[in-house]
Parts: C-alpha cells; structure tokens; sequence
C-alpha cells in the first residue's frame, strides 16, 4: 500500500478558530539543512511586521519550548506573523549537536529571517528570543538592519554564560547524576579532544570559543530600530547586564523599553519548571510564559502601529 | 526516507507530530512518547536520532508532542491523575493516523517515564501493538507515608541527614520499606500488554527509581501469568549509567541502540502464541 503523501500534507496546517490563529509546518533549509519550522499567523488581517522567534542553546531550547510556542501564538492573535524553527543540532533539524556553534545559532536566525521575509503577504521582519535566543535575536536584527527587536533575560556575556554552562556539569556531579571530571578537567578534554560532555550537550570547542568571545554591548555597533528587553526578577530591578544593553541600544539612537517582570522563580526561567505538588505536577512557569507574551504583544503593538503611522518602513 | 511535520486533531486540540518515512514500503509503525515536558525530539535529539535510525531499518515512526506541550494545542498547568488517561487517548489519535498514512497493521511503541505507563495502557487496548518499550517507566507509585516525607525534604533535619553518608544510607534503607505497590492499572496494562506483545523495561545502572521493591512487584505480576508470557518480558539494565535526563553522550547512544534494536526485533521475529490483530480490530 503506498504512503498516504496527500493525507499526510492535509495535516501539515490547523486552524484554532476560538484563539483567532492559524498554524503551518515547514520543512525549510536553514544553516544548510533540513529542519521544521512553524510560521503562526492571525486568521484576521496581519500587522506589516512579522518575527522570527530565536530559541535557546542546549536544555535551554527543550526547557522553553512551550514559552516559545505561547508567544508565537499570542503575537499571532494580536496580528503578527511569527516563525519558529529548530536550528541545526537540535530537535528535528537534520544535523546533530556538533553542529552547535554560535555562528550556526546566527546563520539559522538569519536563514529564518529570509524565509519568512518570502512569505506571502510579509513585509517587515523583526526578531525575538529568549536567554542565548535573545542573543542571537539582538545580534542578527543589528547586522541584518532590521527595525524591531525583543529579548527576554537575554545572554550579555558569552564568557559567564559558558562558565555558567560548563559549571552545570560540576553541580550535577555534586547531585550525583552524572559521574566525571572537574571544570578544569572538561576544559582540558575540551581543549585537547575538541568537544566535551557537559549533561549530555555535546559542547564543541568551537562553540565554546566562539560564545566565549561575544559581549553584545560590543557586538551591537549599529541599532537605530526599537527595542524590547525584558528582565525576569525576584525584585523590581532588571539586572546590570540589561540595564547596560538598554543603555547601549539608546545610545546606539534606537528606541528601548525596559521591562521587568517580578517573578518568585526568576532564576530559574530557561530551566527545568515542573515541579511535584499535592497529587499533580505543576508547571510552575504558566503564567509567566503568558505575562511575558502579553507584555511583547502589547510592546509590538504600540510601536509598530507608531512606526508605520509615522509613515516610516521601520527599516532600521 | 523522509519526514512529515504533521498536527493530529484530537478531542478540540492539535497534537503536533513528525512521520518519518522510510524508503520502500514500511514493514510496520512505531510511536515515540516522551515523558512530561519534553517535546517530541526529546533532550538531545534522543527521540529524533531513535526514529532516523529506525527508519534505516524500512520501519515508519511517529514522534509526538502530548496536548500542551511543544507545538500541540492545549494548556497544561497541572497534570494531574486524570491527564494520564487523556495522554492515551492522544497516542491513540497519532497512531490511528499514522497507522492510516502508513497502511500499516503492526505498530511498536516506546515511552519514556510517563511515556513507558502510557505505551502499556495503550498496548492492553490495541491489539495491533505488537512490543512495548518503556524507558524508566514509573510503576511504583510512593504510599502515603513517603509522600509525606518527600514533602519535608528540604527540612533542615534532611539536611543533616543528607551531610551525613552513614546516616543517609539507614535512612534510604528505611525510605525503601516504604515504597507503595502498583496500581491495579499498571497491573492491567501489564498483563494486558505480555497477552499480545513484547515488554522491554529499560533502566540504567544507578537509576534510583528500579527498586527492590519494583522488582519485586514486577515478578509477582509476572508469577501470575503463563510461561509463555512470561517471555514475552525482558528488563534490561544498560551499564553506561543512570537514564534519567539523559545526562550523558553514551546513555543518550546506549538508549538509542536499545530501542532501536527493539523495535526492529518485534517486526523481525515473530512472537509465538501471539493473537493476530482480528478485522474488527482494525
């Protein structure tokens, strides 16, 4: 019996008429292989800017999946078209882990911008990601010129993110779920064998080296566009980091907003968030997924309808 | 081979899955099912690498995203007892249509954690599954006094005990003795599962949750059943380490080898005594 190609392509959409939203897979080519990508988009009439959606490096992908899929999907209901995907080396991309590097994180982004700049009815492009996809967003939007950017706690410091990351390893050896070496040692391996084991994330030199070296107030030479940075807090202070980056996009003559979103579990926004309750298992970053996708929306809204009455092509 | 991004409706929602398709006609569907929050590629790709190198072996796989998680439809806050019995009518829906994409008649499933409890319930009701592979499955479900006690671990008394290893190691002792027993639907499920199909319980070595008192509960379900179901079950404890998270290169590569080894085995040798799916069945 032959495969059912035409039954199976039926299913490649859906449409959620209570939410005002409609849904397509893609098997596009980015960073030069396969992957699957989702572009949202309202069933009303669109906004002229459409986002791409940069995600996460390592678990941080996995771990804010569902954020990601909550803002694509509240974007799309207040009428911005949004593209997702999955870079190379992770979930259903082509390429494996070894792939991973911070220059494929930007070449996927800027492949997923020229993907959904040729979608019908789009004429404007933005970017958006969170934690080392905020990163990336911010990075690509400068060099691409594009005139909307929005973060969520993104990544300033390359070098303290992966002492971060590798010292991750160092803690679940503590916890006792994996067995290995020390950091100094993981560097060693790293630096001799090329690539090291850190949880189960093949981390390449390469990618070490290259997330290692970027500081993004540097790294953002040129952004005259607006800008959303939003700081996931216990307290009402955003971060030094943000605060500085927000600095850096003014001074660089764009348009920044600075939000703060207080939230008891800040610290651990990108990470593992189910946690064992009275008889359930709680997601304990609901509604913040929501609160944060309802604050973008709000964000876009204002200034991109400020922007295109102005009569501007938003082109920064 | 090739794959298909694809959304399920089921029940108001969309479950989004990947079909991957192998070159020439499939010899048989198997479903991937992950455990709670994980999308459907897994961590690391472990799912997604599990399908390709299945689908080198001319075998059809569905991976897929249960309602509120990954790109499905749906909002999960809380999963509750009751979530389970929806997470089975969902597999149901992706492998009725993968089944109808494939014209298939003999599917595989393989879960992880949830996924494993999800597999069984699924596999006692459709005769057409032919194995089940359940990676850490949970099927001991904590009694009432331990539930009590895991509330209190971050107490500063657990603390100290923690510090201390000769302290800890009486106390964990004492921790097992405490361990609940199997529900009668992972009873059912289990005995419902050996009277069609092959069982694989897989666990890594130092995985907390494969207890003494899991497998004893797992040989006196088994004592109950004839011998020729009996062999229908294997458990299989990988050296590399513990599964849970996935938190190695090899567990992820030993994981992968011994479901793909499985799936492939249960469409290769014919399981004596085996009921062979009835046309209403399908």
């Amino acid at each position: 019996m032959p495969i059912a190609e035409e039954f199976l392509e039926r299913l490649r959409t859906h449409t959620d008429l209570r939410a005002g939203y409609a849904e397509e897979f893609l098997h596009p080519t980015l960073g030069g292989a396969g992957t699957v990508a989702v572009l949202s988009r309202p069933l009303g009439p669109s906004r002229p800017v459409a986002f791409v959606l940069c995600h996460s490096l390592g678990q941080e992908f996995v771990h804010l999946s569902r954020f990601d899929t909550t803002i694509a999907r509240t974007m799309s209901v207040a009428g911005f078209p949004v593209l997702r995907y999955h870079g190379q080396g992770y979930g259903d991309s082509e390429r494996g882990a070894s792939d991973i590097s911070l220059t494929s994180h930007l070449t996927d982004a800027t492949d997923a911008v020229a993907l959904l700049s040729g979608q019908e009815g789009i004429e404007t492009v933005g970017t958006m990601g969170a934690r080392f996809g905020g990163l990336v967003a911010a990075v690509v939007a400068a060099r691409e010129r594009l005139p909307f950017v929005a973060t969520w706690e993104p990544v300033t410091k390359g070098a303290q993110y992966m002492r971060n990351f590798v010292w991750t390893r160092l803690f679940a050896e503590w916890a006792g779920t994996v067995e290995g070496a020390g950091v100094d040692e993981l560097l060693e391996t790293l630096e001799t064998t090329g690539q090291a084991d850190i949880k189960g994330f093949l981390l390449t030199k390469r990618a070490y080296d290259e997330i290692s070296a970027i500081d993004l107030s540097r790294e953002l030479s040129r952004f005259a566009g607006t800008a959303l940075v939003v700081a996931i807090a216990r307290g009402e202070n955003p971060g030094p980091g943000l605060v500085r980056l927000a600095e850096g996009f003014r001074a660089l003559g764009a348009t920044c907003d600075l939000e703060v979103l207080q939230d008891d579990l800040a610290a651990e926004f990108g990470n593992f968030h189910f946690k064992t309750s009275e008889m359930a298992k709680v997601d304990t970053q609901f509604e913040l997924n929501q609160a944060i996708a309802d604050l973008t929306a709000s964000w876009a809204l204002r200034h991109v309808d400020a922007t295109f009455a102005a009569g501007e092509d938003g082109r920064a | 081979m090739n794959e298909h991004a694809i959304f399920v409706p089921h029940e108001g929602e969309y479950l989004a899955a990947i079909v991957t398709v192998p070159d020439g006609e499939p010899r048989g569907l198997a479903l991937l099912m992950c455990g709670l929050g994980a999308p459907r590629s897994h961590r690391y790709q472990v799912w997604t690498r599990t399908a390709r190198q299945i689908g080198e072996q001319g075998i059809a796989v569905i991976r897929m995203d249960y309602a509120g998680i990954g790109d499905s439809t749906g909002a999960v806050r809380e999963f509750r007892a009751e979530s389970e019995a929806s997470c089975r009518g969902q597999a149901m829906s992706v492998l009725r249509v993968g089944m109808e994409a494939m014209g298939v008649q003999r599917v595989v499933l393989a879960g992880n954690c949830l996924g494993g409890r999800v597999a069984m319930a699924v596999a006692s009701e459709m005769p057409e599954v032919v194995g089940v592979a359940g990676i850490l499955p949970p099927l001991v479900m904590p009694s009432a006094a331990k539930s009590r006690l895991s509330k209190a671990k971050r107490s500063r008394a657990a603390r100290i005990i923690r510090s201390n290893p000769v302290l800890r190691r009486v106390v964990l002792e004492r921790l097992r003795g405490m361990e609940g027993r199997t529900s009668s639907s992972v009873q059912a499920w289990f005995t419902g599962t050996l009277s069609h199909a092959r069982l694989l319980f897989l666990f890594g070595q130092d995985d907390h949750r494969l207890t003494g008192r899991m497998k004893e509960q797992i040989d006196a379900m088994l004592a109950a059943l004839p011998q020729e179901r009996r062999d229908r079950y294997e458990l299989r404890i990988l050296p590399q380490g513990p599964l849970a998270g996935f938190e190695s290169i090899d567990i992820q590569a030993a994981t992968i080898d011994a479901v793909s080894g499985f799936v492939v085995r249960c469409f290769s040798e014919p399981l004596a005594g085996a009921a062979t799916p009835t046309a209403a069945a399908r």
